[in-house]
């Protein structure tokens, strides 16, 4: 065992015990800590794989983006040290459950793959042993950087590549976004915008709930 | 064949005096060491020259009593806060409200790694550089976060929700600012950003590109000074509201690290700005053939200091020129301003860098 496998299986105990920490912790801010190291580590893992960029993206979605997102709810609703409830039994046992079924798919994902890989790299090392055609050298150079901002930029723009998914997945943010709006509005937009009839269905449904605090401001 | 990403006589000369082995791991204690160096040096120097230009903006003198012109008082401050005990009220988060600090500090440090600041003086030159750049300076907002939630004081709580909304929506038009200069130089990497500025004064990127460098430049230092929580847009620790914000309940060396950091961030900033649009490290040339001679023999790290000062002079001057801004003044200036202005800018930019519309 060399240093750099020594390092990965350090590494893959910390990953492990923050992501058993993750689900453990009763402090709902702790967890989110523990989670923002898992998601650390998973990036320091795609580092060790070199691939830079997917780690930089792991950081700057997950770490720089989702987890302050994260962190922000978490300082909107949770009481400094409160504790949460432990989940009943059933949950926890359907937790078991799914996580069980997923670290079976994957297992047997990773079977297939580490397989593909294995012969993967074996044709690799015989064409480079011959480094005769130019066509074999630059699927190795292609090999090589497939995770790089350049590959990755032109993948994700390319027509027979990546394009439609990628388009698509915005289209799909914007929904979310849109519907955010809708659901945050919805105490607010009864007050302001009556005339509109979706609008005033709302405010007819926030009659009776949660606008009542809203609706004092404003006469009908 | 270069063995090093970073190749320095100086540095050079310390690997070749090393076996094979150490040298690497000389390489990598000596650019960190640098970079520790810089970092301190240059919070100490940007302490004392905040407290100068403030005093002079208000027709004062500033500090003058220890060292010549007051120089050593920063320094004297230092002493002070790190003899001080560091507290730890009743009631807080252990963990953290001791992790908070670290994170903003190290995150301005991480962004120094890949700063060019001459040919041949970078620790290391990422292809995906500015993303890396965006990427890492999330670690100051959950620095702030963290502590803000960590203290249990009110005030905290109160000044890290705001900065958390400030600086993630001041991202967005720094990030599309940053995307700009990406998209007009082909590259991601920094060094490569400066590289494409070779060539006349009129060649960096604020000029080459005619309405849309500038305004981005504009853009830039608007949003950077939300992203550094500086005046007028340092919300997260108005004073006068909040009475310090998420550091409210910090003292000793623990606060000094959250200043430590945001002076740090400043000259990284200023940095980044220099490098993006005013050739970083490469000296100023106006087409004049004696001139051009005489200003190319200062070296280049000469040429980066000289830009990152003149940007830092320009926050500073913001800082004590304009009054703060109220929270919803605040973002509706850049959800309903600065974003869709930065987003023109960026099918301008686009517009003519397709078609070639350009400073010769």
């Amino acid at each position: 065992m060399n240093v750099r496998d020594a390092f990965f299986y350090a590494l893959c105990a910390l990953l492990l015990g923050l992501a058993v920490l993750t689900v453990a912790a009763g402090n709902l801010f702790r967890a989110a800590l523990a989670l923002l190291g898992v998601l650390l580590c998973t990036a320091v893992l795609f580092l060790l794989l070199q691939a830079e960029m997917a780690a930089l993206a792991q950081v700057m979605v997950y770490i720089g983006g989702i987890m302050i997102f994260v962190l922000y709810a978490v300082l909107l609703t949770s009481e400094l040290g409160g504790r949460m409830p432990a989940p009943s039994p059933v949950k926890m046992l359907l937790g078991v459950a799914v996580a069980a079924v997923a670290l079976g798919f994957l297992a047997g994902l990773a079977q297939k793959t580490g397989a593909g890989a294995a012969a993967a790299r074996a044709r690799m090392h015989a064409e480079s042993a011959t480094k005769e055609s130019a066509a074999s050298s630059a699927d190795a150079e292609a090999g090589v950087n497939i995770a790089s901002l350049k590959t990755l930029g032109q993948k994700l723009l390319d027509p027979k590549g990546f394009l439609i998914p990628f388009e698509l997945i915005s289209v799909l943010l914007l929904a979310a976004m849109v519907g955010a709006i809708a659901v945050a509005r919805q105490g607010g937009a009864g007050v302001r915008g009556g005339s509109e009839p979706g609008a005033a269905a709302i405010s007819v449904k926030d009659q009776g709930g949660a606008g009542a605090a809203e609706s004092r401001g404003a006469p009908p | 064949m270069k063995a090093y990403a970073v190749n320095h006589p100086i540095g050079d000369m310390i690997r070749g005096m090393l076996p094979a082995p150490w040298a690497a791991a000389a390489n990598g204690a000596l650019a960190v060491g640098l970079i520790a160096g810089l970092v301190t040096v240059m919070a100490i120097f940007l302490i004392w020259l905040e407290r100068k230009v403030c005093a002079h903006f208000q027709a004062r003198l500033g500090p003058t009593r220890v060292g010549p012109f007051g120089l050593l008082q920063p320094i004297a401050d230092a002493i002070k806060l790190l003899m001080k005990e560091n507290l730890r009220p009743r009631g807080v988060d252990n963990l953290a409200y001791f992790l908070a600090p670290l994170l903003p500090i190290t995150g301005s440090f991480l962004v120094l790694a890949v700063m060019p600041f001459d040919h041949d003086l970078q620790v290391v030159d990422l292809p995906a550089g500015v993303v890396y750049v965006v990427a890492v300076s999330g670690l100051g907002i959950l620095g702030i976060l963290i502590g803000g939630w960590g203290s249990n004081n009110k005030y905290s709580l109160l000044g890290s929700m705001r900065s958390g909304a400030q600086l993630f929506s001041y991202e967005l038009s720094l990030v599309l600012c940053m995307l700009l200069i990406v998209m007009a130089s082909g590259s991601a990497s920094l060094r490569e950003i400066v590289l494409a500025q070779q060539g006349t004064v009129l060649d960096w990127w604020i000029f080459k590109l005619p309405v849309a460098g500038l305004l981005a430049f504009a853009l830039f230092m608007i949003s950077s000074t939300a992203e550094l929580n500086r005046g007028p847009l340092d919300l997260s620790e108005a004073e006068s509201e909040l009475t310090g914000g998420f550091h409210t309940e910090y003292a000793g060396i623990s606060f000094s690290m959250f200043f430590l950091a945001e002076f740090v961030n400043m000259f990284a900033s200023a940095g980044l700005g220099a490098t993006f649009f005013l050739g970083g490290f490469l000296a100023p040339r106006f087409g004049v053939p004696p001139l051009d001679w005489a200003l190319a023999l200062l070296p280049g790290v000469v040429w980066f200091f000289v830009k990152v000062f003149a940007l830092i002079f320009l926050y500073m001057w913001f800082r004590w020129t304009f009054p703060r801004l109220r929270i919803d003044h605040l973002l509706s200036l850049e959800w309903k301003f600065l974003l869709p202005v930065s987003l023109a800018n960026l099918l301008l930019a686009a517009t003519l860098i397709t078609f070639k519309w350009m400073l010769p």
